[in-house]
């Protein structure tokens, strides 16, 4: 008997016995019993819209905690997508991933909406212009995955709102680009770049302030 | 003439390899020494069968039969108008399963040592049908993962192939993980005009109605020698439940409980 053959079948049958063996229906089951309520956490700087049975329940502002009564029985779904703010073209200046919460079968249902509640992480930057000129947002993670053609002016001395801020998806490469619309400037802040003291030039903030927001540690252009 | 002087050669391939060689022979023959024990008296090694605090790692299956205690949620399964009803339990039967996995045996002593499971179960809850109500069935399929200990109530210090090395009572905390998946079958009222019960399937969509189980698992066992490394195991369980099958968030008073009992075998290597 080659015993290396037997070592060789462990992972094997582990993986084997995991693949799921009971086929499920596609018709959903539900507990027979009247739910009571629902409760957001929005942790995000921007507010979002609250969808429930695919029609929008309310708009919760950014880092508000909000109580909907359900008391009634059945398949109640829930789900929530990002209210990103427009430019002056009324264009959207950020994504807005939309998130399906699935059928609620706790009684008395709590979620918390932070920037890893998407299928994917979010960020937003935070943005200072502390020039004495107009700076434009105009890329975010440009030539990276996720691009996105931002155009968000910052007056002097204008900072991001955190009450209705963009948002953007974060991975291994994200960058921010702004241009200086008064004189021929490009600012570029990335992950890969670091700062003197060793730290990433664009990452996000471990402020227990915006615990869950993802906003970005200052980005100060000067 | 001049004489220069000419630094000898004294060491050349030649004598690299013989040095080497001779270094391994006497490497080799001390070694072979060592393990070739010899029986006093006679001329043969003895071969070394097996030993009894070596671990062992197995790969185990077997049926699981699952007996439900309490009585079993009303349920609305799609888009009906009423629910299944809550089920009694008195109607709860014993419905099959099966479990398949790995377990490791890792002895501290010859006596005892520590057990580890890894496992996918899948079990069955069953409840009997009457004049109005059609039989309920539930699947459910987890990943199991139990630790605990072994204790050889007998054990053979160097039996031979082929023949019984321990018998052992195991006690272990059992988690169930998941649910990985699950569907359910049970009957509704699908018009208001008929009193007649419809059979319905569905599956909840998502593992918020499960907690992770956790069960008190005793098995009492034997392993049977194959030959130097391998043996067979027997083995019939018992689980005992420490929570209820569904969370107390999601379904308010539920005192669904499942027993398990499990029986099979497997294989195993000492190492």
């Amino acid at each position: 008997m080659n015993y290396r053959l037997f070592y060789n079948l462990i992972p094997i049958i582990l993986l084997l016995v995991n693949i799921s063996c009971v086929q499920e229906s596609p018709i959903p089951v539900a507990f027979d019993q009247e739910l009571e309520s629902v409760t957001f956490e929005n942790q995000l700087l921007t507010p979002i819209i609250l969808y429930r049975d695919n029609v929008v329940l309310d708009t919760l502002s950014a880092r508000t905690k909000r109580k909907y009564a359900i008391n009634r029985k059945g398949f109640i779904h829930h789900a929530w997508r990002i209210l990103a703010p427009r430019d002056g073209l009324g264009r959207i200046t950020g994504v807005e991933p939309y998130v399906d919460l699935g059928v609620q079968y706790e009684i008395n249902a709590e979620h918390t909406i932070s920037n890893t509640s998407a299928d994917r992480t979010l960020f937003t930057p935070r943005i200072a212009n502390l020039t004495f000129d107009r700076v434009r947002l105009f890329y975010i993670n440009y030539r990276e995955q996720d691009e996105f053609l931002v155009n968000k002016v910052f007056d002097p001395s204008e900072s991001t709102s955190i009450d209705h801020a963009p948002y953007y998806y974060w991975n291994s490469s994200s960058n921010v680009y702004l241009d200086n619309l008064d004189r021929p400037r490009i600012y570029e802040f990335s992950r890969d770049d670091t700062l003197f003291s060793g730290k990433p030039e664009l990452d996000l903030s471990d402020d227990f302030e915006y615990q869950g927001s993802g906003i970005t540690n200052a980005i100060i252009v000067q | 003439m001049k004489h220069y002087f000419q630094p000898r050669i004294l060491l050349r391939r030649e004598h690299i390899a013989l040095l080497f060689g001779t270094i391994f022979l006497a490497i080799t023959v001390s070694v072979s020494e060592v393990f070739a024990q010899r029986v006093e008296g006679g001329d043969e090694p003895v071969p070394l069968y097996y030993v009894a605090d070596n671990p062992v790692i197995s790969l185990k299956g077997g049926g699981v039969y699952t007996y439900p205690k309490g009585k079993f949620p009303s349920l609305l399964i799609g888009e009906t108008v009423a629910g299944t009803g809550e089920i009694p339990a008195e109607y709860a039967e014993t419905g099959s399963g099966y479990r398949l996995g790995v377990d490791g045996f890792f002895p501290f002593g010859r006596r005892a040592g520590l057990l580890v499971e890894l496992s996918s179960q899948k079990y069955e809850v069953k409840y009997k049908g009457d004049s109005t109500l059609l039989p309920t069935r539930m699947e459910v399929q987890t990943f199991q993962f139990g630790i605990g200990g072994e204790v050889n109530l007998w054990y053979g210090e160097t039996t031979y192939p082929a023949t019984l090395r321990a018998i052992f009572l195991s006690g272990l905390f059992d988690f169930g993980f998941g649910p990985l998946a699950n569907r359910v079958t049970g009957s509704s009222v699908v018009d208001t005009a008929s009193l007649e019960r419809e059979e319905a399937t569905g599956s909840f969509v998502n593992n918020d109605p499960f907690r992770t189980s956790v069960a008190l698992k005793g098995s009492v066992g034997v392993r049977i020698g194959v030959d130097q490394h391998l043996e067979l195991m027997l083995e019939g369980g018992y689980s005992l439940p420490l929570n209820p099958v569904f969370s107390s968030g999601a379904i308010r008073e539920s005192d669904l409980e499942l027993t398990h009992l499990f029986l099979g075998g497997g294989l195993g290597f000492r190492f």
